[in-house]
Order: structure tokens, then C-alpha cells, then sequence
């Protein structure tokens, strides 16, 4: 009885590792190349506030959950949100923004606005959001993801927003004290709970949780950690050359008309863009 | 979502054991039937085992309608200082409840102001005052005994003449107001140093249980001991200087009592167009936000004092002009 | 609750609990995190039994997942604004405070914080007659100043009284009553959903500022459990939630840049004006507004610093009188 029921389980399991889930080529040509990002790859993206962390993970999103003649992908996609800032409305803004691109480009396709309104809708069936408001529930829900993705085979990507929201909380009750370490262990807990599945996994990751010294970077040989690393950042401006300084919480000096820079890093090689953030999401330049 | 017990006001070593226990949230101490045995046992080292230690651990605090505290607020009343210009700024006088600063270059009577109302809560109801005590807690020795003394025969001997006016049982209550009864009724703490100033904020609480007269306490000068001496950076400062005011704000609400500390001035540089230094009060930005009530004094051609409402609850930004005379603070 | 009960799968006996216990396995985290097979043989539980128990606390503990287009349309049906009743600030917010959102508002001390917050509270009250949370933390919120807000809009002394009485005002002396009473109002809120839809509270920098310095780590974890607490309060019950913040001026020694330049500046300080609590802080809010004053007397500059809906940069200009902003 006991054989039969370890059985079974691994079956299923086995079930899921020779299922192909869609691929999600063409999620990003500039950032992840055109083959985009491969299953098991582990993207982490990490910059100030307010340089659009949370926008080019919901950008990806939308492209991934839109439909292939909508311009986009139609695989499922979770989203596992621990920041809540609203990302169904920048995501909806965000689907609106996608379609407007691919009318642009697709000549004869016509949408009428209740023909985007159906579309968006359509494409929000594919998305599953788990909210998770303490480390206990953002843990369950890592831990959780295994049995959750076996029962989507539709399902690609996984988006976390972002990982270490409970950082100091856990450390207040005796978590680990190191920043690096503590990123490594919930990334290990997420790599366990998704290992035997092929789904990319993206997460965002505020650039003040982070130790002062950065040990983590990056020997290949490495199965714990990112695969590729995207830094966002503000570019100075060349009048005052202070903004980089304090961004986080200087006031005035705020300024929406900044160009911004994403660096992306990986074992194929390094790569700089600058972009603007608009209403749009990203748009580079 | 529970409630993680690191949000419970508990003694660092017990949130130490609860833990290793594996106890993270209230709702794993507490169930619907009081404490659990296994958190009991813990917690009886500390004697918070009961159940309704607990509830009183984490209980909300009370809350009122505005309209209460509104009529509470209508029949709280003020301190009135000699000088009805500033009474009309501060809208009254110095009102109980608060925390009132007053900054001001040496020499621009912040002291003087704050003897004066040491003096002035003594006033008995009698003759419209609030029949108090105060106390002085002096950090830069700058108590002058013989210039309250002097305070005192004035403001003692004006009231003498008020209650010629009196019926004779309220004038044998005001024979008890005299400048000897004023100085006992100003109870001076000396300290030195940033430890000795917290100590005796924290001993306030049992000094008032000895004198329930008490109804001002001054500090002067608030920012003396973190300018001198002892070696205190910006952010432990902020953090001494919000836990004795945040202290100090309690005891008032409590014990409906005023508090007056002084404050000094210090130069700040600020870069706009051109680098220029301005005068601002010490202790930093964030201690304008913790007083309720901030008032600048400074010297004006001819010797009086003007005063400035920086920061005031009731009232948009106003001024006073005083003067400071033998007989204390009065109009000019 | 998160630490092993029998209450949470008819598998786990007390004797489990314990056995479990003496190798610091407690809470339901530990055990997921567990490989089965040495929970079994720790616990001494049928392999089967573990299976079950993983399963059952995976589908108990885990945060319910929901379909995007259920979420989405739940969002819209009870997403609403809750206009503040000062014209050109409700034009900047798009019609108002937005519910399920976190609002903070910062500036200078005397830059009028306070009194933008009491005429939201009075104007909500008064005109949507629905009650408003004031959570004061100075312990020096004035009924009087309130009165006389509202009593710059009605003149009927029971409109005001009514008014007066949907104003709840909660003294708190401590982070940790600030706590406790948020985590009532949202026992309440569960009890009787929609009962309160903006709390405001005024200033949390005076409850955290005691923990700054030595204290810093202690304060951040703190921080960071209001934050959970407040944003699960808003986006789950959708309320509003509008925090005062305090700005502050920062000097830094700027260290002289060493060029070859024969002519170099005296080092100039470096001020600033920053938002208090830290890097942290400035993540949690959803939208972030700065007050300043823009030299007109008592005219005030009212600025979006940092928002997920709201054009970053715009701003627009209100004035402070006895009675309130307009």
C-alpha cells in the first residue's frame, strides 16, 4: 500500500518532467535574446526605488499572458506578490500598452476597445496571483509551488515580487542575519519546489538587501543563485550629478524625466540598455 | 495574518525563549482557551503567564470621538503667564497636555520665561490660576534662586492686593500664597550629563506620586547635555531625545501637566544659490515635529523680547513683543 | 498560527508533536521544509501518514491562489475613491485617496502635514458621513482644531456634533499599541467588512524615531511587520491608508573631488531633504506626496514623489487657513 502510494507520486512527478511546458521564446529579444529565457533559468532583478523593478517584471508578464494573435505568448504565469503596489493595474495598463505595439506593428489588425477589454480579459485567466503578507505565507507558498504546478502544465514562469519582503521581520525573529545568506536559503527553498518542473523563475529584489560585501557573485558551478542578473539603475544626470546619491529617499531631487539604465549579466556575456519609464512600462531607447 | 510576537511588548529574553520553542505568533501562545500550557511554563520566569497578562499585552488602546476629546479639551485649563501678549499667542497661556519649546539665542529669556512660569502655576484657583507646583530640572546650572525670589514677592504681593477684593473665606485660602510658599513650590533637580537627564525623566513618574501639586515640569536647557561633554552622534541623539519627550508627552496626557523645555539656536549651513548659514533651534528637524508647540524668542532694538510662533496647534503663526523687568516677564 | 498543533491534521498525535519538538522541528514551515522520509522516522509516523500531513498543511497554510481575472474583477468592484473634499488635490489623486492603496504624505516640520490630514478626516467625515480613524501618535491631535475645520464648512452645531462623532481619535504611547490597534481594526474588519475605509496615522516617525542609532535593526524588523499589517489592512479589505511622514534636512560633508585642478572649491556641504525611516520605508508606500511650502504665505506645494498610478512630478497648490486646506 505504502509502495504503491510513493509510486504513484513519483509518477506524477515523472509525468512533469517529461511534459514540455510552452516555451516563452520572444519574451524579451533586447534583455534575454531571442530564445529568451530557458526553463530553470532564474532571472533576478534588482536596482533603487522607482527605477521600474516591479514594471519589467509585470512588462514580461503581460507579454507572457496575452494571446499568440494579441501579440503575445498565452502560457500562465504565477505571480506571487509580497509588495502589493497595485500590479493588476499596471498590468492591465501594461497589456493595453503591449497590444498597442503589436496593432502598430501588424498592419490590417484592427482592435476595437470592447475587442482589447475581451483580450485582456482572456489573458487574465492565465494569470494565478498569490498574495502573502508574512514570511510564513511567502514560505508555504514557495514550499507550496510543487503541488501547485503540477496540477497547471500550462503554467512558465513564476514571478516573485519581490523575495526578501520579510527580510527584516524574519531577522527580528531570528532569521538569518546576513542578507546573502538569507536570499541564498528562500532561493534554495524556491529551487527545490520547482526543480522538476521546466519553468523560468523571475524575482525582484530591492538593491538595499543586499551585504555591504557582495559574496554571491557569481562562479558558474553555482546552482544556487540567479542565472542572470539584471541591474536597474539611474543614469546621472550630467547637470547635477547627484542623483545617484541617496535616491532612495531624497525628495526634491526626484526627477520622472530620467533615463535609466539596465545592465544584464550572465554566462553568455554582459550587456548594458538604457531605457525611459513611461506609462508604456520600459521603453528603450 | 497573526500577529508575530516580536509586536508584543515583551522582555527581550522571554521573545528569546518563546522562539527557540518555536513560537512565532500570539495565535501560537493564546488559543481560544487562554494560554497554552507549554507557553505558560515558559512564560512563568517572567510571571506574564496569565491570561489576563496577555490581553492586557494586547489590548488596543482606548479610542474616543473627536467630539469628546474636544469638550475635554474646552475645560483643560492654561497657565497664564504675566504677559497677555504672549497669552493671547499661545491662545490662553501655556496650555497643560503639551510640550511647549522655546528656543532662542543666550541671553533672549528663555529661562526667564520658563521661571516665570514656574511662579505662574502657583497662581491658587482663587485668583483664576491653576494653584499648582513645578518642577525645575536645570541641566546647565543656570537656577537663579534670588531672581524667582524676586519673581515670587511680586506675583505674591499683587495677589495681595487682588484679594482685598475677595470674600474672607477665599482671602484666608490666599494668605496661604506667599513668596515663601511659591520657592518650596518649585521643586529644582540638577543634573549633569545625557544619563542623569534620562534618569530623572524616568523617576518623574514616582516624584509625582509624592507631589500630586505638580503641574509643570521645565527642562532647561534641553539640548545642553548633548552639546557638551559627552560624545553623542546625530541618530543616538534623535533616539534619547524622542524617548524623553515621547516619556515627558505620556506623563502630561496622564497627569494633565505642562511641559517647557528650552532649546538653543545653532547655525546651519544651507546651499541654495548660493552657500549661505542660518540660524535654526538644535537637536534637528525631527525635534520641531515632536513639540506641540515651538515658540523663538530673540532681543529687539530697545531691549524688549519679541516672541515668534513657530509651530503652534491652534493658531496660524503670530507674535509678541515682552519685556523683562525686575518683577518678571511683563508687556511692554 | 504556525507552530504544530493537534488541531491541524488528525495524523499528528501529541507524541508526534513532541518527538518532532526535540529536533527543533515546530512550526509548519519547518516541516515542508523537511525531507519527508526523516520526518517519518523522527516522528515516527507512517511514511503515508507524513504524505497526508504535508499535503493537508500545504493546502491549509498556503496562501489562497487566485485567477487573475477573479482577482481583477473583485478589484474593480470594490475599488473606489475617496475624494479628500479639497478640489485640486483631488485632481491630482485622479478623485481621490484610492482605496486598497497606502498614502504617505511627508514634508517639513510646520510645512502643514497635519493639518491637510485633519481636513481629509473632516471633510470625509462630514461629506460622506462615513467614520474616519485618526491614529495620533504625538498625543496632540486638538478636538478644537478639528472643530473649528468643520466648523468652517456647517454652521448647524449637530451636523457638526455628528461629524465630530465619526472622527475616532486613538492615542497610542508605543509602537507596540500602534500595533495592537491595527490588528483590531482588522479583527473588525473581518467581522464587519467595509466598516472603515480610510484610517489615517498621523505621524509614525514619532513611534519609531526612539528606535534610531544603536536601535536601528530592532526598528527595521518593526517596521517591517507594520508594513505587512497595514498593507494587508488596505488591500484586502480595501481602506485607505494615509501615513504622515516627516522630512528632514540632511548636511553631509561632501569630500572634495581631487582633480589636478589648481583651483579647488572649499568642499561644499551636500543638503538634502530627505523622507525619515530609510530605504526601507520608502518602498512600502504606494504613493508618496510632499508638501512645501512654495513662498506664497500660506500657500502650500503639494508634489506626487513616487506613485504606482499617479503621474510622477505633478503637483498643484493648496492654501493653509484657520480652518483647513482648500
Amino acid at each position: 500500500m505504502m509502495d504503491y502510494q510513493i509510486k504513484a507520486e513519483s509518477g506524477r512527478q515523472l509525468l512533469a518532467r517529461l511534459s514540455t511546458r510552452p516555451g516563452l521564446g520572444g519574451l524579451d529579444e533586447r534583455l534575454l535574446g531571442p530564445a529568451g529565457p530557458l526553463p530553470h533559468d532564474v532571472i533576478e532583478i534588482t536596482g533603487e526605488p522607482s527605477v521600474g523593478k516591479s514594471v519589467l517584471a509585470l512588462q514580461w508578464v503581460a507579454r507572457a499572458i496575452l494571446s499568440p494573435p494579441r501579440g503575445g505568448l498565452g502560457v500562465e504565469v504565477l505571480l506571487i506578490d509580497a509588495d502589493h503596489h497595485q500590479p493588476l493595474f499596471v498590468l492591465v495598463r501594461l497589456l493595453q500598452s503591449c497590444m498597442k505595439a503589436f496593432m502598430s506593428k501588424t498592419p490590417g489588425l484592427r482592435l476595437n476597445s470592447s475587442l482589447v477589454e475581451t483580450s485582456i480579459k482572456d489573458a487574465l485567466k492565465r494569470l494565478t496571483i498569490v498574495s502573502v503578507y508574512d514570511s510564513t505565507n511567502l514560505y508555504t507558498a514557495l514550499l507550496g509551488l510543487d503541488m501547485m504546478l503540477l496540477s497547471k502544465p500550462q503554467m512558465s514562469m513564476v514571478v516573485i515580487d519581490s523575495l526578501p519582503a520579510f527580510y527584516w521581520s524574519d531577522r527580528l525573529s531570528g532569521g538569518l542575519p546576513h542578507m546573502d545568506s538569507y536570499l541564498k536559503r528562500l532561493l534554495t527553498v524556491l529551487q527545490n519546489s520547482t526543480k522538476q518542473h521546466k519553468v523560468t523563475v523571475v524575482f525582484t529584489r530591492p538593491s538595499h538587501f543586499q551585504s555591504a560585501v557582495p559574496s554571491r557573485f557569481r562562479s558558474k558551478d553555482d546552482t544556487v543563485g540567479s542565472t542572470r542578473l539584471i541591474t536597474l539603475s539611474r543614469v546621472d544626470d550630467a547637470n547635477t550629478g547627484e542623483s545617484s546619491k541617496g535616491s532612495g529617499t531624497s525628495l526634491p531631487r526626484q526627477n520622472c524625466q530620467s533615463t535609466f539604465c539596465a545592465v544584464i549579466r550572465s554566462a553568455y556575456g554582459q550587456s548594458s540598455h538604457k531605457y525611459l519609464i513611461n506609462k508604456d512600462g520600459l521603453t528603450w531607447l | 495574518m497573526f500577529r508575530p510576537l516580536s509586536t508584543v511588548s515583551l522582555p527581550t529574553t522571554a521573545q528569546v525563549l518563546l522562539k527557540e520553542n518555536g513560537f512565532l505568533y500570539c495565535e501560537d501562545v493564546v488559543s481560544h482557551r487562554g494560554v497554552v500550557p507549554e507557553a505558560r511554563n515558559i512564560l512563568h520566569k517572567w510571571d506574564l503567564h496569565s491570561d489576563g497578562c496577555w490581553q492586557a499585552l494586547t489590548a488596543p488602546p482606548l479610542t474616543s470621538q473627536s467630539l469628546d476629546l474636544w469638550q475635554v479639551e474646552c475645560t483643560i485649563p492654561r497657565i497664564v503667564t504675566w504677559s497677555k501678549n504672549i497669552d493671547s499667542m499661545l491662545g490662553g497661556g501655556v496650555a497643560l497636555q503639551t510640550i511647549t519649546e522655546l528656543c532662542g539665542a543666550p541671553g533672549s529669556g528663555k529661562t526667564q520665561l520658563s521661571l516665570q512660569i514656574c511662579v505662574d502655576v502657583q497662581i491658587p484657583e482663587c485668583f483664576g490660576g491653576i494653584g499648582g507646583e513645578a518642577v525645575f530640572i536645570d541641566t546647565s546650572s543656570n537656577f537663579c534662586p534670588r531672581r524667582v525670589r524676586e519673581m515670587a514677592d511680586s506675583c505674591s504681593n499683587h495677589c495681595q492686593i487682588l484679594s482685598e477684593s475677595l470674600d474672607s473665606d477665599q482671602r484666608k485660602h490666599s494668605k496661604h500664597f506667599t513668596s515663601n510658599s511659591i520657592m518650596n513650590g518649585i521643586h529644582v533637580v540638577s543634573i549633569h550629563g545625557i544619563t542623569q537627564l534620562i534618569a530623572a525623566v524616568k523617576l518623574l513618574p514616582q516624584a509625582l506620586e509624592q507631589h500630586s501639586k505638580i503641574k509643570l515640569i521645565v527642562i532647561d536647557s534641553l539640548a545642553f547635555p548633548f552639546n557638551c561633554g559627552e560624545s553623542c552622534n546625530t541618530l543616538n541623539r534623535t533616539s534619547y531625545v524622542y524617548r524623553i519627550l515621547s516619556d515627558l508627552q505620556t506623563l502630561a496626557v496622564k497627569k494633565c501637566l505642562a511641559v517647557v523645555v528650552t532649546n538653543q539656536l545653532t547655525t546651519r549651513i544651507v546651499k541654495s544659490i548660493n552657500t549661505k548659514s542660518e540660524l535654526s533651534p538644535a537637536l534637528g528637524e525631527s525635534m520641531g515635529h515632536r513639540v506641540n508647540c515651538r515658540l523663538l524668542l530673540g532681543r529687539i532694538p530697545g531691549g524688549d523680547v519679541a516672541a515668534i510662533l513657530l509651530k503652534g496647534n491652534n493658531q496660524s503663526s503670530s507674535s509678541a513683543k515682552f519685556k523683562i523687568t525686575k518683577a518678571g516677564i511683563r508687556d511692554c | 498560527m504556525a507552530k504544530l498543533s493537534t488541531s491541524m491534521c488528525q495524523v499528528l498525535t501529541k507524541t508526534a508533536i513532541e518527538n518532532l519538538g526535540q529536533r527543533k522541528i515546530f512550526t509548519v514551515v519547518d516541516v515542508l521544509q523537511e525531507d519527508p522520509k526523516k520526518l517519518a522516522s523522527i516522528s515516527k509516523l507512517d511514511f503515508k501518514d507524513i504524505l497526508t500531513l504535508r499535503q493537508a498543511l500545504v493546502s491549509n497554510y498556503t496562501p489562497f491562489p487566485r485567477q487573475g481575472l477573479d482577482a481583477y474583477n473583485e478589484l474593480m468592484s470594490n475599488c473606489s475613491y475617496i475624494p479628500t473634499g479639497i478640489q485640486k488635490l483631488d485632481e491630482l489623486l485622479g478623485g481621490g485617496f484610492l482605496t486598497g492603496n497606502v498614502f504617505e504624505i511627508c514634508g517639513l516640520s510646520g510645512s502643514g502635514k497635519t493639518q491637510l490630514c485633519l481636513t481629509v478626516a473632516a471633510n470625509v467625515a462630514l461629506q460622506m458621513k462615513k467614520v474616519v480613524h485618526l491614529i495620533d501618535t504625538k498625543l496632540d491631535v486638538s478636538g478644537k482644531r478639528i472643530h473649528s475645520i468643520i466648523e468652517g464648512r456647517e454652521s448647524d452645531e449637530e451636523v457638526i456634533g455628528n461629524t465630530m462623532e465619526k472622527i475616532l481619535v486613538t492615542r497610542v504611547n508605543n509602537f507596540y499599541e500602534l500595533y495592537s490597534f491595527l490588528y483590531h481594526l482588522k479583527n473588525q474588519l473581518v467581522r464587519e467588512p467595509g466598516s472603515v475605509r480610510l484610517i489615517v496615522i498621523e505621524s509614525l516617525p514619532a513611534v519609531f524615531l526612539q528606535y534610531m542609532g544603536n536601535y536601528k535593526m530592532d526598528s527595521l524588523g518593526l517596521l517591517n511587520n507594520l508594513a505587512s499589517l497595514v498593507k494587508y489592512i488596505a488591500h484586502e479589505h480595501y481602506v485607505s491608508i494615509l501615513i504622515i511622514n516627516l522630512a528632514s534636512i540632511w548636511v553631509e560633508e561632501e569630500s572634495a573631488p581631487l582633480n589636478d585642478d589648481s583651483q579647488m572649491e572649499p568642499p561644499v556641504p551636500h543638503v538634502d531633504v530627505k523622507a525619515l525611516l530609510g530605504k526601507y520605508w520608502a518602498h512600502v508606500p504606494n504613493t508618496r506626496l510632499y508638501i512645501e511650502q512654495n513662498g506664497v504665505p500660506n500657500g502650500r506645494k503639494v508634489t506626487v514623489m513616487k506613485s504606482t498610478h499617479l503621474a510622477l512630478g505633478s503637483s498643484c497648490i493648496v492654501s493653509i487657513t484657520s480652518d483647513g486646506v482648500r
